[in-house]
């Protein structure tokens, strides 16, 4: 059986800068799997090729044994491959409780004549969706900020509506870009709990970037090493973490941090 | 302008009742279509849509109807069409034709930053008005197209002879209101329009929750030009005569946009308060021209156009938000608020000590 997500020779160029340069691994179903490698290894520019928001420039990516490679992103979110961002993005003058009722997709309410011609049909669909979104609400333990604008959030709660909006189509596979940047460590747990128990829960895949190794080693298993726009080394946490080439490549990324 | 005349003349009768109620028809007919424009424009906005070029859309609209319910030219006059159909079928081309202004125009908006659009849609009103004055066939060029029929005419005069047409005026003009409203309304307060907020705020959140932005834009792009063009299809029966220099900037566009900035964008009910105070001041102005002094009055078209661009300096400093502030929930579907659930413990009233 082949795996859930296949990266073949991924790669995306900025002009001369070769953020990805042929990366390659696979991620299986129903795996929490980590993607890691010091700052500017092409980790994220890696989730946005995969999730559509930029095209490749070479190779190719697979989900579910389907060719999705430069599909526009809200084909692949409809495919059940959804994605976080780093710095969350919601939409702080909307409630915290729409911000989630947006994310389902094939909403018969979005075709703007039937708000016109069918408004009953709507206002049911709407009902069930506002259930829906409270009890996702409730996974993340958000469910009080319902009806609080997004704008209000602190940082922390910004990262449980990601996820929240995440979930709320029953995604196969769920791209977390650092879940744990910024957040206290009470949350932190909470944040991991949480993921551990929604694949068990639902089934979701994860691949989650993440600087805080400790989580990493604690939560992912298997890790994909990125340096340079390429994979390193793939394996289980303690494996990767004492490979000495990925502690050189991590040293060389901190030093040119720090040039 | 054309605008100023009835209103200039309504000035001596204004001292009386008659003629205050005289102004205040043609006042409230004027402004239904200005109000359709704004509702319009707020729907455009509620996508993040910047769109600078009103008066191209209202133009088009107004030349539309003409040329389908006019006779053919007379003698001087060149221009296409002159079919001499109903003007309710002017009507529906005038929305048609805005409608594919839009569609015509959302090509480049695509490839466009917001910035950049604006800059286009005053560009494309500039050629249009140039077009409309120097093309000779087109539209009877800077003369304009003029001796437009008004709606059932005929039949109105019948139920109420003469000088009492222009209530018939009002009332379908408030009619066309209402039911622009309703339409925007009942599609901004809607799942449809939290896609148009999403992409407003945050175009890539919206893409991320799974959402064709492009189409979204598209749609509430070609929904705003269709009723644009609809509202100058009104207004061209209304004064009877199409004319290039009717459709300035000014009043075909900065004039829009002030009423949507005062009244407050994303809110249709705003919007229609706006249209309101800025119509009324815009109007109401030339009928104190004789008791301001005398470098005033005689600068009053000059000064209000000022002031137009005053309002809008002064609400995006100090009410960015307008008369009536967007509202947090978008869908009118979704419950306001719902009781907390019942695991939350009750406000203790006695004070505790945080850990």
């Amino acid at each position: 059986m082949s795996a859930l997500l296949e990266v073949h020779d991924l790669a995306r160029y900025f002009g001369g800068l070769r953020a990805v340069d042929g990366a390659s691994f696979a991620i299986e179903q129903g795996v929490i799997a980590g993607l890691i490698g010091p700052n500017g290894a092409g980790k994220t520019t890696c989730f946005n090729c995969l999730s559509g928001f930029l095209r490749p420039s070479a190779g190719r990516v697979r989900f579910n044994g389907e060719d999705i490679t430069g599909m526009s992103p809200h084909r692949i979110f409809r495919r059940g491959l959804v994605r976080t961002f780093q710095i969350p993005q919601e939409l702080e003058t909307m409630t915290v409780l729409e911000n989630l009722m947006l994310a389902e997709s094939e909403q018969r309410g979005e075709q703007i004549w039937r708000n016109w011609l069918l408004p009953r049909q709507v206002a049911r669909e709407e009902r069930a969706l506002e259930d829906h979104a409270h009890e996702v609400l409730a996974l993340v333990a958000l469910e009080h900020m319902a009806y609080a604008q997004a704008g209000t959030l602190s940082g922390g709660q910004r990262k449980l509506l990601e996820l929240g909006r995440a979930l709320m189509t029953h995604p196969q596979m769920i791209l977390l870009d650092e879940p744990a940047a910024g957040v206290n460590p009470a949350l932190l747990v909470r944040i991991s709990e949480d993921i551990r128990r929604f694949r068990e829960e639902f089934g979701i895949t994860f691949l989650i970037i993440e600087h805080n190794l400790e989580l990493v080693r604690d939560l992912c298993h298997p890790v994909v090493v990125m340096a340079q726009g390429k994979v390193l080394d793939v394996g289980a946490a303690d494996d990767v973490l004492s490979n000495p080439e990925v502690e050189v490549a991590y040293l060389r990324g901190a030093a040119q941090h720090h040039d | 302008m054309p605008f100023d005349i009835p209103f200039n003349e309504l000035f001596l009768t204004l001292v009386t009742f008659d003629g205050a109620v005289n102004w205040t028809v043609g006042f409230l007919t004027t402004v239904s279509f200005f109000a359709i424009l704004a509702l319009a424009l707020n729907t455009q906005w509620a996508a993040g849509i910047l769109n600078f070029g009103v008066a191209a859309f209202f133009m088009t609209g107004a030349y539309a109807t003409a040329i389908f319910t006019l006779d053919p030219p007379q003698l001087l006059e060149s221009y296409v069409g002159g079919w001499g159909l109903p003007v309710i079928f002017g009507w529906l081309m005038a929305a048609i034709a805005g409608g594919i202004l839009a569609l015509l125009l959302s090509i480049p908006m695509l490839r466009l930053r917001d910035d950049f659009l604006a800059i286009t849609t005053i560009g494309v009103a500039a050629i249009l008005r140039s077009i409309a004055n120097s093309v000779d066939g087109l539209v009877n060029r800077a003369r304009g197209l003029n001796g437009l029929p008004r709606f059932l005419e005929g039949i109105a005069d019948e139920i109420t002879p003469g000088e009492d047409y222009r209530w018939f005026a009002l009332v379908v003009a408030l009619l066309f209101v209402a039911f622009v409203f309703w339409l925007v309304s009942r599609a901004g307060a809607s799942p449809w329009g939290r896609v148009l907020r999403a992409v407003r705020d945050n175009e890539d959140t919206a893409r991320a929750s799974g959402k064709n932005t492009v189409a979204f834009r598209i749609q509430a792009f070609v929904l705003g030009g269709v009723l644009m063009g609809l509202a100058g299809g009104l207004y061209a029966h209304e004064i009877k005569s199409v004319a290039p220099s009717g459709f300035s900037n000014v009043i075909g566009t900065f004039f829009v946009w002030t009423m949507l900035i005062v009244g407050g964008s994303g809110n249709h009910k705003g919007v229609l308060l706006g249209a309101l105070a800025v119509g009324f001041f815009w109007f109401g102005i030339p009928l104190f021209q004789e008791s301001f002094p005398d470098w005033l009055g005689s600068r009053v078209f000059q000064v209000r156009q000022l002031i137009i661009g005053a309002l809008i300096v002064i609400f995006l400093l100090w009410r960015p938000e307008g008369l009536l502030a967007e509202q947090a929930r978008v869908s009118r579907y979704v419950s306001r608020r719902r009781d907390p659930p019942p695991t939350t413990p009750p406000k203790d009233p006695t004070p505790t000590a945080t850990p």
